[in-house]
């Protein structure tokens, strides 16, 4: 396909290349501001316990120590993620529900003081009985963990969409499964890290490795009691979150705290082994599905039982047990669906969203159950696949609309990027190959507090010496990439080169922005910096038609030139020759040619003083009616397809992964070079979850791999080299086209691992991570089995 | 900063390390630190004065003294995957130090921290055990010698008081005809701890002859690396083949202790004592037939 | 009690009173503000800390500082030959795609140059192999090894003569 774009569709390098290549670029914990003090957190050392007293004498007197509090001291506010669930309290103060529980800080001179000190704090506990299991969670007379949840239900979800009994008395071919996995991580590579600056003026500044600026900054005012406006939240560079920092913590709570009481900056860090006490990520499911069609292989119903292990908090939970439902509604035609979820409290860490948010699990059982049914029916399971798959155009169940899907195209690109035809069924032994396909929202279409908010704004400012522009942001960049893609969209709108924008980003100062989670950045904060660029090219037009007397419509920007739309000369003479007397002295004034971006834009600022152009973006009236419609539904979908080769040690169970061919319907790639960085990444986090990744947990609710040793995630060894194939489709809710990535590409990698897996040894696993041991116990004939959630 | 608080002494000599150690309750010696700084950092030590090994020249490098290869404990795992010696005299021991860890760790991980540190899962101790390595000790007030597979007593526990130094590894010529080999399980391909290896030795009668002499060591199946008696005992006076190795495989599930944790349950552990005791058995003899030890 | 530490940091002498618990990623980081290498587990997991000492990979958290007493370190802010320039492997960083959050990437800049000093001509597995005590959870390591082969390939060629000024790369 031709490219008609500028700057889209290429490949730049990154705009925080060279900072981060070179070690420059700043991260929280690398940030030491003037008479900073460092914290730290008292948390619980059980898993579920009554406190009958916490001393602090101990603590507050040891030299170096400015300030130990506690929940008698913190305001005793509610907050969490959802407003409907907001049950985290800054700190506990009669009951810890979770080993890492937090119940005090304390700020000293320095962090072995800090830490020291919150050694020294005493606390009286009284154990109580410790609830690990969700089923036993929901048990008849089951101790109540929190206070919020009679019954240990954290949340709970019934939906049916269509009419399952009638279709299940119409289906042909039926199969059902359940599966379950283990509770992992997001296993950023940067510890949350925090600094936080209360001033004089009662400003209160806090930087933090955060997804969101705007919701962390909403919940610190709320909690801290201060006006939103004094309340400025910054991200530096941050170093991977997947969904697991995009809540707020305590640990930004008590730094802000803190540093209120001290007068004085307060840094915290997590330490890996509190990564995982916090840990927000992936829950811990069980599904159970039944799916049944007609005799040429149609899918008629999806009948679907849920229980998602939340651990003590809701964090994102009640939209994951939505998700876990809903996002099953496509890629397929599925005319009837009916989905029960439950989310139990446990004493666990609080699990949260993570990268395929809710979606993981159920795409893994959904996708091997077609497996089964292509083998049930005969034949090809990419047949099976391009018989069911929806269409642009289509409409799901739950009301979900293709806006775009290139779900044909994707799985075309796999079967042939794989010599799919010629591997399967013709490997030996102990080698299989499979596949799957993915599907995921673009943006949440509702923002997580019911709000008539604009998801995303942005403000693109000229900058009046010429010729660069601001473009100042509240979105987050956390690797992801998303400073260099809107600064594409503006470049692109704006007619300019890509290294004329200046991108300011991640700070509250620059508006709101939801932040980067759901895949949504790209799709809205993109639409508002085009927006805001249109607005800025726009005006600078206007000034120059003005002043040489021709509509503004009849001109054009083009790669930083501003020209005739049909190729008519301009007469330029006069403003050159104004700028150039602005700019005595200068030795790179514009000599010959057309009259460039960089005079345009002094001409306008002369003319009409700072020129600013401001970009919002919310999504339109999205589809369903329903209870629970907020959750799934979005602007647009986007859509994966995937082909795993594996190999099975048949000795010791060791599974490699030899081949994967990936591809991925991202819309309009704007930089195709981050979209692949994107499947890549996607696809090692699920050959991690697939195959190695599991956080455990002795019977007292402690985390007993709370490291990157024994919580595994793949090396470079465990990778292969992807094929990768990016399918560009025109969306056309998105900005120039655009959906997105960053997390639907994992959503087909755990079930291709599995069906590759049943090609290889032909066993169909009910649990993952299948680790080694788990494929030895199946080859011998001891496959784990996973209860049924019902009968 | 580490959540301890003890001094560090980095000397020249031998004597000024072993007075430093004997003089100080609570000094623990230091060669790459790979274990140690963790242990400080997890708690599980608590010295007070730390004595840095790293400058001591004769606990260095690895030499060849009158057939017998010597290898000084701060000899790391880099140089001993790199070693020509090694390689050339005991292939089992680069094996184990080749994959040791990740490549940062073996750039510091020595040999006789490794062995000194006796964790179950230490790679470097089976294939020390299997060719007869000779531990020597040396402390203020003695010197003596162990047999490897007599220097393990227990998880963290070796026969050398707190205040001996482990002084070098010998390691006397192996026998014509030798081969040894060492295989490991891990999940990751990299930086995991091993979940279960076996090391062998295998000695021929002659090229195409019976097995002379043998010598297994399972790692990480009990609280010390264990030698296999009842799986030796299958081998000695037997034919090479898959038939002898199966029955000595089966045989080591006999000779393993393994215990259930969250790295793997000890019947996962017996499943693979008998798989890598075949693997290790086949690549040893193919080592000893095609003469390179 | 503090000790007195000389070390020669990206070719610089430096002497500093650092505290016997200290590690040489603490050196670095809070007495030398060299941020540049990361603190990612602090237990030798995950090699956000790598940095050269007397030329070889380690991991800065696990090695106490006096240990480098009279060595020779070099992190990320010292691979490049001249101050305003890249190394053909950051260059190479940069222009493939290797870096997302970039919180591994000094530590991959790091261990991929000592690569290429002891192995000019990798293969793709050397390069798995050098980089796999490098944990990344952006990139799926694909474009990293990418990068690392086509910097060495123009370091053979010599075709790295022209690294982009790091302002502009
Ligand atoms: C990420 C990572 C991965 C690892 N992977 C592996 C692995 O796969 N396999 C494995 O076996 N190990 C592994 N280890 C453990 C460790 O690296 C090795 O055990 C290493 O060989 C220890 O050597 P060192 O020089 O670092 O020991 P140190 O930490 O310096 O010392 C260890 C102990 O031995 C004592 N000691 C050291 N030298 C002497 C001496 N000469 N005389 C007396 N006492 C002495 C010390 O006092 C200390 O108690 C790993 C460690 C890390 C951090
Ligand atoms: S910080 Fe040193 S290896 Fe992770
Ligand atoms: S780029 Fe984020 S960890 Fe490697």
């Amino acid at each position: 396909m031709e490219n008609r774009f500028r700057v889209l569709s290429t490949r730049p390098p990154r705009l925080d290349a060279a900072a981060k290549v070179t070690g420059q670029a700043v991260y929280t914990d690398d940030i030491k501001l003037p008479g900073m003090l460092y914290g730290a957190l008292v948390q619980s050392p059980v898993g579920h316990a009554r406190i009958n007293k916490i001393d602090v004498t101990k603590a507050g007197a040891l030299p170096g120590v400015e300030a130990v509090v506690t929940a008698d001291d913190a305001p005793d506010v509610w907050f969490g993620v959802s407003p409907a669930r907001y049950d985290e309290k800054m700190f506990v103060r009669d009951k810890v529900l979770y080993f890492g529980d937090e119940i005090a800080a304390v700020a000293a001179v320095d962090r072995e003081t800090a830490l020291k000190a919150a050694e020294l704090v005493e606390i009286d506990y009284e154990e109580l009985p410790v609830i690990l299991d969700a089923r036993k969670a929901l048990e008849q007379g089951a101790v109540q963990i929190h206070e919020k949840y009679p019954g240990n239900v954290s949340a709970e979800v019934s939906q049916e969409f269509g009419d399952v009994e009638a279709a299940k008395a119409a289906a042909q071919v039926v199969k059902n499964g359940v599966m379950e996995n283990e509770m992992t991580e997001g296993a950023f590579l940067e510890p949350q890290a925090v600094v936080a600056n209360y001033d004089l003026h009662g400003n209160l500044t806090l930087y933090s490795s955060t997804q969101s600026v705007h919701y962390v900054q909403r919940i610190v005012a709320m909690v801290l009691g201060l006006s939103i406006g004094k309340v400025r939240v910054v991200k530096p560079y941050v170093g991977g979150g997947f969904g697991p920092k995009a809540g707020t913590s305590t640990l930004e709570l008590a730094a802000c705290f803190l540093s209120m009481k001290t007068g004085k900056p307060v840094k915290m860090t997590f330490s890996r082994e509190q990564v995982f006490l916090h840990s927000r990520g992936r829950h811990k499911f069980v599904h159970q599905m039944e799916i049944g069609t007609d005799k040429e292989g149609r899918l008629l119903y999806l009948d679907h039982h849920a229980l998602l292990d939340g651990g003590a908090y809701s964090s994102f939970g009640i939209a994951t047990v939505y998700y876990a439902g809903s996002l099953l509604g496509g890629p397929y035609k599925l005319p009837n669906m009916r989905y029960h979820g439950i989310r139990a409290v446990t004493n666990k860490p609080a699990s949260g969203a993570q990268r395929g948010h809710g979606g993981v699990v159920a795409r893994a059982l959904f996708e091997r159950l077609m497996d089964e049914l292509a083998e049930e029916l005969d034949m090809d399971p990419m047949e099976l696949r391009l018989k069911n798959m929806m269409e642009a155009g289509d409409v799901t169940c739950n009301d979900f609309n293709m806006s775009s899907l290139g779900m044909k195209e994707c799985i075309e690109a796999v079967r042939d990027g794989s010599n799919w035809k010629e591997k399967r069924g013709n490997l030996s032994k102990g080698k299989g190959i499979g596949m799957s396909c993915g599907f995921f929202v673009s943006g949440a279409g509702y923002p997580i507090y019911r709000s008539d908010t604009f998801h995303s704004t942005a403000q693109i400012k000229l900058q009046e010496d010429g010729g660069t522009v601001l473009l100042e942001t509240a979105s987050a960049e956390i690797g992801q990439g998303s400073d260099t893609a809107l600064a594409m969209i503006a470049a692109e709108a704006l007619g300019i080169p890509l290294d004329a924008v200046r991108v300011l980003s991640g700070d509250t100062d620059y508006g709101v922005d939801l932040g980067a989670y759901s895949s949504r950045q790209t799709l809205m904060s993109g639409h508002a910096v085009k927006e805001a660029a249109e607005s800025v090219r726009a005006q600078v037009l206007d000034v120059v038609g003005n002043i040489l007397g021709i509509p503004a419509d009849d001109l054009t920007i083009e790669d930083g030139l501003i020209l005739h739309r049909e190729g008519r000369d301009l007469d330029i003479a006069g403003l050159r020759t104004k700028y150039t007397k602005e700019h005595r002295g200068w030795s790179d004034n514009p000599k010959d040619g057309p009259l460039t971006f960089r005079e345009a834009s002094r001409l306008a600022f002369l003319e009409k003083g700072t020129i600013v152009g401001t970009g919002k973006y919310k999504p339109p009236p999205l589809g369903g009616k329903y209870k629970g419609a907020t959750v799934g539904t979005s602007p647009a979908y986007g859509c994966s397809a995937q082909v795993v080769e594996v190999s099975v040690d048949m000795e010791t169970g060791r599974v490699s992964v030899d081949r994967m061919t990936d591809a991925h319907d991202c819309g309009r790639a704007i930089n195709k070079t981050s979209v692949e960085g994107q499947m890549q990444g996607s696809l090692s986090m699920g050959l991690g979850e697939a195959l190695l990744e599991a956080v455990k947990f002795d019977e007292k609710g402690r985390v007993l791999n709370a490291n990157l040793a024994d919580y595994k995630i793949p090396t470079s060894m465990d990778m292969p080299c992807v094929n990768t194939v990016v399918v560009e489709t025109n969306e056309p809710n998105g900005p120039f086209g655009a959906k997105e990535v960053g997390e639907g590409a994992i959503m087909p990698t755990i079930p291709a691992i599995l069906n590759a897996l049943y090609d290889a040894i032909g066993v169909r696993f009910e649990k993952v991570p299948v680790t080694a041991e788990e494929v030895l116990r199946a080859i011998k004939g001891e496959k784990t089995l996973v209860p049924k959630l019902v009968e | 900063m580490l959540a301890a608080n003890f001094d560090f002494l980095e000397p020249e000599t031998l004597d000024e390390a072993l007075d430093a150690l004997f003089e100080n309750d609570g000094a623990i010696p230091i060669a790459g630190g790979t274990d140690l700084i963790r242990d400080i950092d997890l708690g599980k030590k608590k010295p007070t004065l730390v004595v840095s090994l790293a400058r001591i020249g004769e606990l260095q490098g690895i030499r060849v003294e009158a057939g017998e290869m010597i290898i000084g404990p701060l000899t790391t795992m880099s140089a001993i995957a790199k070693s020509s010696e090694v390689k050339t005299r005991l292939a089992a021991l680069k094996e184990a130090a080749s994959r040791m860890g990740t490549p940062q760790v073996r750039n510091r991980a020595t040999f006789g921290g490794n062995l000194c540190n006796a964790r179950p899962a230490a790679d470097t101790a089976p294939p020390a055990i299997v060719a007869g390595g000779i531990m020597e000790l040396i402390g203020k007030d003695r010197s003596k010698t162990v047999p490897s597979h007599k220097f393990f007593l227990g998880p963290g526990k070796t026969v050398m008081r707190s205040s001996d130094l482990l002084r070098a590894i010998r390691f006397p010529r192996l026998p014509p005809n030798t081969g040894t080999a060492f295989v490991t399980m891990t999940n990751r391909k990299s930086a995991e701890i091993t979940v279960t290896s076996v090391t062998a030795r295998i000695t021929l009668e002659s090229l195409d002859g019976k097995i002379k002499d043998a010598s297994l060591c399972l790692g990480a199946v009990g609280p010390v690396p264990l030698t296999a008696p009842k799986a030796v005992s299958q081998l000695i006076g037997k034919s090479p083949g898959p038939e002898t190795f199966k029955k000595a495989a089966i045989a080591a599930i006999e000779d393993s202790k393994p215990i259930d944790d969250f790295r793997g349950t000890s019947q996962f552990r017996k499943w693979l004592v008998q798989s890598l005791t075949m693997r290790a058995l086949r690549s040893a003899f193919e080592r000893a037939r095609g003469g390179e030890f | 009690m503090k000790k007195l530490l000389e070390l020669t940091v990206n070719r610089v002498q430096r002497q500093i009173a650092v505290e016997p618990t200290e590690t040489l990623l603490d050196v670095l980081r809070e007495d030398l503000g060299l941020t540049g290498t990361k603190h990612g587990c602090g237990e030798g997991d995950c090699g956000a800390c790598t940095v050269l000492l007397d030329g070889q990979p380690v991991n800065s958290c696990l090695v106490l500082a006096l240990q480098a007493n009279g060595r020779e370190v070099t992190t990320i802010e010292g691979v490049a030959a001249d101050h305003d320039r890249l190394h053909p492997v950051q260059q190479s960083f940069v222009d493939l795609g290797a870096i997302q959050c970039g919180f591994c990437t000094p530590g991959m800049v790091i261990s991929a140059v000592s690569l290429l000093q002891s192995n000019p001509k990798p293969t793709e597995e050397e390069v798995r192999q050098a980089l796999s005590g490098n944990l990344c959870r952006c990139t799926g390591y694909q474009k990293i090894v990418e990068a690392v082969l086509d910097a060495a390939e123009k370091m053979g060629t010599g075709k790295t003569g022209n690294t982009a000024d790091k302002r502009r790369a």
